[in-house]
């Protein structure tokens, strides 16, 4: 028997010391790229977004002439095309967008003698009707707030979009002009000579021009049958370009689209270690977070100051801090959502930084970047408007997003990734959007 | 069930035939989490053929046993589930249902070999045992829990038994001890479903391996127990006392390659679960009362911020493969205690 047992106790015991060399089961398990990236998107309620529901055709139809009619400005030389180039994937590929009276289109256009730039960069419009809830650069529309204070919009507007429509025309530097402009005609521009605040005085005076061509009275006329002609308000423009802008420019089906899908192919391994950067220790997502990966609030991200600035502030623009009441937000600008982020460069309110490689690197190092801006990476033509005074700089670092105050530290490499991630935002579809442009407009104005 | 006993060769075979219909596997809704609904459909078959050979001798037969196991596993799960997505024509948040049709499938091959002998010290015999299983299974469900996934790739599994045991029996004592070795080979992978670009920038045609598992288990299992009856003088009662400890030790290392990424891992665990159970039970002419208690310490259980359903759990649902999680595992120290109580009452 002795011959059995001790072999029996022998192997007993190499098994129990073979066990004990290694601790109980409470560590991770090595996550995968997907595995990582997926739980830390997770948290950030970034969901897939629906389908736009197409939009009455004639509704469309009359919102893309008016998008791209020029007759909508008080000189005749500008549309909202001008500006929201589809060549340019709805911007202008400037900094600070040229209004009335300028030349040129997309980057080539320059500002007309004694103009100055529009203080703040021309946003895409492409996703604009994917339910932002602000709309400008400090948010001053809100799809749930107070009206802009210094405007009274029409009270059953349907929709954030129509009340922003309202209020390009209204503006000098942008479309209106300013008193003693003529056309380019040659004749007075009579929409410069209201006073800022006869908002309804110049609607009524585009619609004039709009009804007294015969195209437009019939498009208005297809697009609203249950009103009678003499109840056609700029309301009703507005209301179409809304409709043209949810109709022609929703491009959500990007890889990262299609990766929140379910798809795991769908994003390339560089663009899903930006992604897990993104949502994690770039600390990306604090901020462009939820379906729309942003437009839901503001932050001071230490952009350069540049450009004519707005309001008592100017030269300085203080971005939401400007509005009453809105003080705290000192610097602080919408932050944007991000699908087709790549397509819209320059970037920042002002586009003050031509790439994502350089908005990244910023990122990296607010404060230093902000301290160590070069001018001379703006185009000349905006060069010496940039705000550069320690006083200016000490104050927009005074007042930064608490997120941003300490440096990222991501390596080269981890910058590449996270561009690589930004990048697969884009809907292939929205690099071409030569498709929405009209052959003519009924104003017989030129679309270029 | 059928079986015939050869009495002049001392040999006796027998087969076995189950098939049974599944509609709610315990812990399956563990491994679908935020579904709503999950219908459950499938069946189970079992055939076992074996044979047992015995040789008399003086000090007690020896025994040779052989089994031969073929198992199919087959289940379908259609899970039910609430997708959010946002609306941009209403700007809420809505929900879309969405029922994806998971298939589980496992056949599994097994034989085991036992035998035992009377030493030649009264009282003892000594036994060996020898197992192997294959389980074969396709592409499975994979499991989402929270953000995890738990892919079920098409694979194989390779497991053993190898074990020793000894046992005496003195009047009424008994003791009996056994140490057995369980390796455990599985391999799986993931397949490229569309051409798939990998890191270096070439890219895996459909049907290329895009990721491999390799999973080797080394788990030991060791019993030890000791029984006595003791007669109560006077009565027909008797009182037994046992006492036993189980120690099981747990080993594994996963490694891994990503052809993908470009990247590989090797994953080692191990930890041991030790159990010490005694008994007592008082046998009376009119009813047995036995109490059984066990202490199970250094298990793991599920916790942390993400769950994480345990190999046992997978094994419950799917024919005891293993499954690779792709996220974090948390899973903490508990201490099981059972306490089992039961009263016979001999029908007459």
């Amino acid at each position: 028997m002795t011959v059995w047992v001790r072999p029996l106790c022998l192997a007993a015991l190499v098994v129990t010391a073979a066990a004990c060399d290694e601790q109980p089961p409470t560590g991770e398990f090595p996550e995968t790229l997907d595995g990582e990236l997926r739980r830390s998107i997770g948290q950030w309620g970034v969901v897939p977004i629906a389908a736009m529901a197409r939009q009455d055709p004639a509704l469309v139809a009359l919102g893309q002439a008016l998008t791209f009619d020029k007759i909508l400005s008080g000189n005749r030389d500008i549309s909202c095309g001008t500006c929201h180039d589809p060549a340019l994937h709805t911007t202008d590929g400037l900094p600070l967008p040229v209004g009335t009276g300028g030349t040129g289109s997309g980057t080539a256009r320059t500002l007309g003698p004694g103009r100055s730039f529009v203080p703040r960069n021309a946003p895409s419009l492409v996703n604009s009707a994917i339910g932002l809830s602000y709309v400008f650069w400090d948010g001053r529309l809100t799809r749930f707030g107070p009206q802009p204070p210094d405007v009274v919009l029409p009270f059953d507007l349907p929709n954030v979009l129509a009340a922003q429509a309202m209020l390009p025309v209204l503006n000098r530097r942008e479309m209106r002009g300013d008193p003693g402009d003529v056309d380019v005609f040659g004749n007075p521009n009579e929409l410069a000579q209201f006073a800022d605040t006869q908002t309804a005085e110049i609607w009524g005076a585009v619609m004039q021009r709009l009804l007294a061509i015969p195209e437009y009275f019939q498009l208005f006329r297809a697009a609203f049958p249950h009103l009678s002609s003499s109840n056609f308000t700029f309301r009703e423009a507005a209301i179409a370009i809304a409709a043209f802008q949810m109709d022609a420019l929703m491009r959500t089906d990007s890889p990262f689209d299609r990766y929140l899908q379910r798809d795991d192919n769908a994003l390339s391994v560089e663009a899903k270690r930006g992604g897990v950067l993104f949502f994690g220790e770039a600390r990306c997502s604090s901020c462009h977070n939820s379906p729309l990966l942003g437009g839901q609030q503001f932050s001071n991200t230490g952009v350069p100051q540049l450009g004519p600035g707005v309001g008592n502030a100017a030269p300085l623009d203080l971005g939401r801090g400007g509005l009453v009441n809105n003080e705290f937000y000192q610097f602080a600008f919408r932050v944007p959502p991000l699908r087709n982020v790549e397509l819209t460069a320059p970037y920042f309110h002002n586009g003050s930084f031509p790439t994502l490689e350089s908005v990244v690197a910023h990122y990296n190092d607010v404060s230093t970047s902000l301290r160590s801006f070069d001018p001379a990476t703006l185009p000349a033509a905006v060069r010496d408007s940039y705000h550069g005074e320690q006083t200016t700089i000490d104050s927009i670092i005074h007042h930064l997003d608490f997120r941003l105050r300490e440096p990222l530290r991501l390596t080269e490499a981890q910058q590449r990734d996270l561009v690589a991630f930004l990048k697969s935002l884009t809907d292939p579809a929205a690099r071409d959007l030569s498709g929405i442009v009209p052959v003519s407009v009924p104003s017989g104005l030129s679309i270029r | 069930m059928i079986g015939r006993r050869f009495s002049a060769n001392n040999l006796s075979i027998g087969a076995s035939v189950t098939w049974t219909t599944l509609h709610a596997l315990d812990g399956v809704d563990l491994l679908y989490e935020g579904s709503r609904d999950i219908t459950q459909t499938g069946n189970a078959l079992d055939l076992r053929v074996g044979a047992l050979k015995e040789w008399p001798g003086e000090r007690g037969a020896r025994a040779l046993e052989a089994i031969v196991v073929h198992n199919r596993f087959s289940t379908t799960h259609n899970v039910l589930f609430a997708d959010v997505f946002w609306d941009p024509n209403q700007q809420i948040f809505e929900e879309q249902a969405r029922v994806d049709t998971n298939y589980d499938r496992t056949k599994t091959w097994g034989a085991q070999l036992q035998y035992q002998i009377p030493l030649a010290t009264p009282g003892w015999r000594i036994g060996w045992l020898a197992t192997v299983n294959r389980s074969t299974h396709p592409n499975g469900p994979v499991y989402q829990i929270g953000n995890v996934g738990i892919p079920q790739d098409p694979g194989h599994s390779y497991a053993y038994n190898l074990g020793i045991g000894v046992s005496k029996v003195l009047g009424p004592a008994r003791f009996g001890a056994d140490a057995i070795f369980e390796p455990i080979r599985s391999y799986t992978w993931a397949d490229a479903t569309a051409p798939l670009a990998t890191l270096n920038g070439d890219t895996l045609a459909p049907g290329a391996k895009t990721l491999e598992n390799r999973f080797s288990f080394a788990n030991a299992l060791l019993r030890i127990g000791v029984g006595r009856d003791v007669d109560l003088q006077g009565t027909n009662n008797t009182i037994g006392l046992q006492l036993g400890l189980v120690l099981r030790s747990i080993s594994y290392r996963l490694e891994q390659t990503d052809h993908v990424q470009l990247t590989e891992r090797a994953f080692e665990r191990s930890w041991i679960e030790w159990t010490p159970t005694w008994g007592l039970s008082l046998r009376f002419p009119e009813l047995d009362i036995r109490y059984q208690g066990r202490v199970t310490k250094g298990a793991g259980r599920p916790g942390g911020n993400f769950f994480f359903v345990g190999q046992r759990d997978i094994a419950l649902s799917s024919g005891m493969l293993v499954a690779t999680p792709t996220g974090p595992l948390s899973l903490m120290d508990v201490n099981t205690t059972t306490h089992q109580i039961s009263l016979s009452l001999p029908l007459r």
